[in-house]
């Protein structure tokens, strides 16, 4: 099957004054809508509705979601409400998949924080697949989860396609596989990005998102940057043969989006070369010679009854007082002190053997994010 | 993919103002 060169387009002015060429040129294939982002919006522009509508009408629109914070130990009325507006919109644009990230969110708000990491343990287990239960319940659609960009140790980024792999089977959903985010694990935990792709069960693959970042200096770490998947530049060099590599190991790819944030789009300059970016993936898309037709429908054999959301008392107090203090210690001494006196310390979290580097990496993307997104129109 | 002309246009004005 034809893999799509898709664009990650929200109601953002910057994005859209980027694009416009894109889609004048007819090079836009498909696009990713971040559906929970209009929370702000009172009024979405009837010119917005029908991008989407003539999309998805084609079977091009996708569907990806930043908040639902899919291993909250307690289910809330946030999440029932995400849902709900999930099912709505799903019977008002035809999605051809949705998808959401891995972790749980910090922030107490729900539209606030940033998505966090936590352990593989039969709980976390049992709770990420309840929710994705959930979420093809209310799309009836086939269903993703994205990897992170972020880990605490060596250890939990080698295990972590294992762990996509045993949440998305039951439902046989998918994995948006984000090149930008391994080539950050890569570089952080200084790994080969080829060797570490292997990690990944790349026959579950049905999107590839590629996106740019930032280096980031840490005091923890001279000499040394950590990659930060910030979504505020140009795709690297790196990120572009990490795509060539990748497509040709998933048999099942069907869109490769790339995406920015609006706050990186602001200049006439800036938007020349996201399009640059875009024609650039779009030449390797184009090259590339798929399967004749994908193996995998990524829909679920069967879909018994949801019985009551599973939660985990013990795992929701850890996640409010990791959230607590990486939100609020001014600095890592004062987190590793307050984690080694927290009901974290000599279990599954493994904090003991968490790099410091990250965990004041953890510290800036929390404090960063704990007031929120800047998603919404002309941010 | 093709898109109109019509919301080519409706989505540049809509964006610039």
């Amino acid at each position: 099957m034809k893999v799509l060169s898709s664009l990650a387009c929200n109601l953002d002015a910057d994005i859209l004054l980027a694009a416009l060429p894109l889609l004048e040129a007819e090079k836009v294939q498909a696009i990713e809508w971040s559906f929970d982002t209009l929370y702000q919006v009172r009024e979405v522009p009837p010119w917005f509705t029908e991008l989407l509508q003539e999309f998805g009408n084609a079977g091009r629109l996708i569907g990806h979601g930043v908040f639902f914070s899919l291993f909250s130990g307690k289910w809330s009325a946030a999440q029932q409400d995400w849902l709900d507006r999930l099912k709505s919109l799903s019977n008002t644009f035809t999605f051809d998949h949705i998808t959401e990230h891995f972790g749980f969110m910090t922030g107490a708000d729900f539209h606030a924080g940033a998505p966090i990491s936590l352990p593989c343990t039969p709980v976390t287990l049992a709770i990420g697949r309840d929710r994705l239960r959930r979420i093809y319940d209310a799309c009836q659609c086939p269903v993703g989860l994205e990897n992170l960009a972020f880990s605490y140790s060596l250890e939990e980024v080698k295990k972590h396609g294992d762990f996509l792999l045993q949440l998305v089977e039951p439902i046989n959903g998918f994995i948006i596989l984000d090149l930008h985010n391994l080539y950050c694990q890569s570089h952080n935990f200084g790994l080969d990005a080829d060797a570490l792709l292997q990690l990944y069960p790349l026959d579950r693959v049905r999107e590839i998102h590629i996106s740019g970042g930032s280096w980031e200096d840490s005091p923890l770490l001279p000499g040394r940057q950590i990659r930060r998947d910030t979504h505020d530049d140009a795709v690297p060099n790196e990120v572009f043969q990490l795509l060539e590599y990748a497509m040709e190991r998933c048999p099942n790819l069907k869109f490769v989006v790339m995406e920015q944030l609006g706050a990186g789009l602001k200049t006439e300059a800036s938007r020349r070369l996201f399009q640059q970016d875009f024609d650039a993936m779009d030449a390797i898309v184009r090259r590339h010679e798929p399967p004749e037709q994908n193996i995998n429908s990524f829909l679920p054999a069967e879909h018994p009854p949801l019985g009551q959301p599973v939660e985990d008392a013990l795992l929701q107090q850890q996640q409010q007082q990791l959230s607590r203090i990486l939100e609020n210690a001014p600095g890592y001494a004062d987190a590793q002190r307050l984690l080694s006196a927290s009901n974290l310390a000599h279990t599954a979290w493994e904090i003991e053997k968490w790099e410091p580097y990250m965990l004041e990496t953890a510290l800036r993307i929390a404090q960063k994010w704990k007031k929120g997104f800047p998603l919404s129109v002309g941010s | 993919m093709k898109i109109s002309k019509s919301l080519l246009q409706a989505i540049l004005v809509g964006v610039t103002i």
